[in-house]
């Protein structure tokens, strides 16, 4: 096998189970960007300053989701780039574009870009500039910087920090935020229905409406989160303006649900919720999906590996992992597939060699979970799991069986739904 | 300030020029960035992926490498990703960081070239270019590495130059464009570079005529007519009127002349050069504005792309035709007709049915006559 690109389970390395190459990007958008996550910030207006090439991407992310009208960009071009006028170029170019707003945003979020990075350009001096300018408005600071990616926090990790960079330190409440997602948790998910029975107000920025609502997520002395790439910022949060934080990992281990369960019980004082039926709906699923190959790839979950072991150890026939590395947070679950799953491929994501190795013909008898992977399987019996889609604990293995059976019934219009930049993210 | 926009978009860029179009024709396209130039190709400027599949990567440069210059690594994932699957050639495009880290991506190409055997170039490009550059600059490198001067074909017949999506959105205009020339008894030799297969551009350069069908096809006629002797025109067959002009031109080989206009409304049009002056042949009792953001064709284009600047140019016209996410700066005083631009509006520019070829404009422009 070429470790460029496809490696089995039983041979990898943790975490970086591929040599360098080249890279790939498939036409798979469900996955939200910092477009879509910036715009989470109600009443918020986004500036992003970069050149041509790299505003296109991110231009078009606002326009096919209907918020031209809170997106507004500055180019940096050759002469900028050495004349060391580029800090003049970001803070008129700002001045221009609010002075033209129909009305002031409550906050502006800036977009530097990595020509900014390269450029040692003082933000600084930038964004002071700009608060004198417009006292009124909330101004943070925010990044697309993907050359950054390996430079310690990444460019994601950093944008879901920034998210709340505006949050202040309010009248505090007995109240529980939960952080770092884009979709609004499951109302019928555990840490919901553990928050309502314990009468706390039950908050997370998807729901916020408007600016005072958003500025309420401050109010909690409960910070709860389950993505690790909201880590970074939830530690953040937690310490600027005070609280108890607690990491509930999204997992699709039953012990480790178990455990989450006790903590949050514990840190709430209420009765620990009663275990789900989920076994026996996997056991379902899993006859059901019987003639079914099984493909997964990372952007279902932030837990793949996890993801693999149930379906492994409930008798579906897992056959494909996609990802490029696996998480720092898997060796575990890496240990148990390497002996256990010795024989299932493992795909680099990105490998520019995959949308030929992908079928002309849709592939009948192919289960994808995840967007990556339905596009390169050529399947449209597939579920459509983008980030674990605000689906957590117990609640994430019932509608894992729902979704596994609905998928193994009944096709999907693949094309149509992976080419949609941001699933679920509206204005 | 010209460098600001408030609401409308930006057109695709330097690094996905050369990308859409060399496409077809077998080769492997780098474009050297850390990410997001790739999803952007693949997301926004690039149809095609669910038809037929490319070679197309980016080197997912890290700063470690920018800063340390780390070309080394640029060459060896190249030629592993050349071993998979053995391109025709290498095509190598820029970003900002590259650019400004000064990196030889020239001296690249050569390495590859040199390590290889397989012909390879760097299209110059750092971002901050129209698409338009690198669609010239692809094809011109692509022509002079594979397409030999040959004998011109005794039956006339002429080429499509510079056609990419970006321009013309996809196969099915193409197709209406070559179906509309052919049936008016105008042979098409080649479709430099849509729909016309490895084969169809090796025989562009035995055909009698170029036909310039976007401003990215300018330096590649004036390429081929300097390599092959072949002249060339340029226009469209958007509309009855303008298909008749370049139906004469094209069998006597004369310019398409430009069309007198004047009236007492004002019509503007904002978008490709070739298409804007095609459209406006069609309207010649209406005063013309030609605004073209990414290259200028006929004499009275006015080119630019600054949004204060356009907005104040369509404050006392009539009409505007342009692509839809223009529909913002134009004034409510003037009637909006929208007309797709894929490399303005990627996926959100449809065909809507609405086929500008031949009468089919007409349509489009009905409400006006």
């Amino acid at each position: 096998m070429d470790k460029h690109k496809e490696v089995m389970m039983g041979e990898c390395s943790f975490p970086s189970p591929f040599l360098e190459s080249l890279e790939y990007t498939p036409p798979a958008r469900g996955m939200w960007n910092i477009v879509h996550i910036g715009m989470l910030i109600p009443e918020s207006h986004q500036v992003f300053i970069c050149a041509g090439g790299c505003l296109r991407g991110v231009v078009l992310t606002a326009a096919e989701m209907g918020a031209e009208d809170r997106f507004s960009t500055v180019s940096v071009e050759e002469p900028e780039t050495i004349d060391g006028s580029i800090e003049e170029n970001l803070v008129n170019g700002v001045i221009d574009v609010v002075d033209r707003l129909p009305k002031k945003p409550k906050a502006l979020l800036i977009y530097s870009s990595c020509i900014h990075e390269f450029l040692n350009v003082d933000l600084d001096r930038c964004y002071t500039l700009l608060r004198k300018k417009y006292p009124v408005v909330a101004f943070t600071d925010c990044y697309m910087t993907p050359i950054m990616r390996k430079s310690g926090i990444t460019p994601d990790e950093k944008m879901r920090m920034q998210l709340y960079s505006l949050v202040e330190k309010g009248e505090k409440d007995d109240g529980v935020t939960f952080l770092g997602d884009v979709l609004p948790l499951s109302r019928t998910c555990g840490i919901v229905r553990e928050v309502a029975k314990s009468g706390r107000t039950y908050r997370e920025i998807p729901l916020t409406k408007n600016w005072d609502e958003y500025q309420e997520l401050g109010r909690s002395s409960v910070f709860l989160y389950a993505n690790p790439a909201a880590r970074k910022g939830a530690e953040e949060l937690a310490k600027r303006i005070g609280g108890n934080l607690l990491y509930l990992p999204y997992s699709f281990d039953p012990a480790t649900i178990r455990e989450n369960g006790r903590k949050l019980s514990t840190l709430l004082s209420v009765k620990e919720e009663d275990e789900r039926e989920w076994e026996a709906k996997i056991a379902d699923a899993s006859h059901l999906a019987k003639g079914f190959s099984v493909a997964i790839d990372y952007t279902a979950t932030a837990r793949p590996l996890s993801l693999a072991r149930l379906l492994l150890s409930h008798g579906f026939a897992l056959k494909r992992i996609y990802l490029d590395a696996f998480g720092g947070e898997e060796k575990e679950d890496y240990e148990w597939l390497k002996e256990h799953g010795k024989g299932i491929e493992v795909i680099k994501a990105s490998n520019p060699s995959l949308p030929f190795d992908r079928s002309r013909e849709e592939q009948e008898n192919v289960l994808a979970i995840g967007q990556k992977c339905a596009y390169y399987e050529h399947t449209s019996h597939f579920v459509n799991l983008i980030a674990d889609s605000g689906h957590w604990g117990f609640e994430a293995l019932d509608n894992l069986a729902a979704e596994i059976v609905s998928a193994v019934r009944e096709k999907k219009d693949t094309e149509s739904i992976v080419s949609v930049k941001g699933w679920g993210c509206k204005v | 300030m010209r460098k600001a926009k408030r609401i409308i978009s930006t057109y695709a860029a330097d690094t996905s020029g050369a990308v859409s179009a060399l496409y077809e024709l077998g080769g492997l396209s780098v474009i050297h960035d850390a990410s997001g130039c790739g999803s952007t190709y693949t997301t926004h400027d690039e149809p095609r992926w669910y038809d037929m599949p490319s070679m197309v990567a980016i080197t997912a440069l890290t700063e470690i490498d920018a800063v340390m210059g780390n070309d080394r690594k640029i060459v060896g994932d190249i030629l592993s990703a050349m071993e998979l699957h053995r391109p025709r050639f290498v095509s190598i495009t820029s970003t900002p960081v590259p650019y400004i880290m000064g990196t030889d991506l020239d001296a690249v190409a050569k390495e590859v070239e040199r390590q290889s055997g397989v012909p390879s170039w760097y299209c110059p490009s750092n971002g901050m270019h129209p698409y338009t550059e690198t669609v010239s600059s692809g094809l011109i490198s692509y022509l002079s590495r594979f397409v030999p001067k040959r004998k011109r074909n005794p039956r006339f017949s002429v080429n499509l130059v510079g056609v990419t999506p970006l321009d013309f959105i996809s196969q099915k205009r193409v197709d209406a464009i070559v179906a509309y020339l052919e049936d008016s008894g105008i042979p098409v030799c080649s479709v430099l570079a849509m729909g016309c297969g490895i084969e169809g551009v090796a025989r562009s350069s035995e055909a009698s005529l170029d036909l310039v069908v976007s401003s990215s096809g300018l330096p590649v006629a004036r390429f081929m007519e300097a390599e092959y002797g072949i002249p060339w025109i340029v226009g469209l067959p958007y509309g009855k009127r303008a298909s008749e002009i370049l139906g004469t031109a094209l069998k006597t080989g004369m310019p398409v002349p430009v069309v007198p206009a004047s009236g007492k409304k004002t019509i503007a049009v904002i978008g490709e050069g070739v298409q804007n002056s095609s459209i406006l042949s069609n309207c010649p009792d209406f005063a013309h504005l030609s605004i073209t953001p990414v290259g200028k064709v006929a004499e009275g284009d006015i080119e630019m792309e600054g949004e204060e600047e356009i907005a104040s140019c369509l404050k006392e016209v009539d009409y505007v035709i342009a692509d839809p996410l223009y529909r913002p700066i134009v004034p409510e005083t003037a009637r909006f007709i929208p007309f797709p631009h894929f490399a303005f509006s990627g996926r959100l520019a449809k065909d809507d049915g609405v086929e500008p070829v031949g009468e089919g404009l007409d349509h489009i422009l009905e409400e006006i006559k």
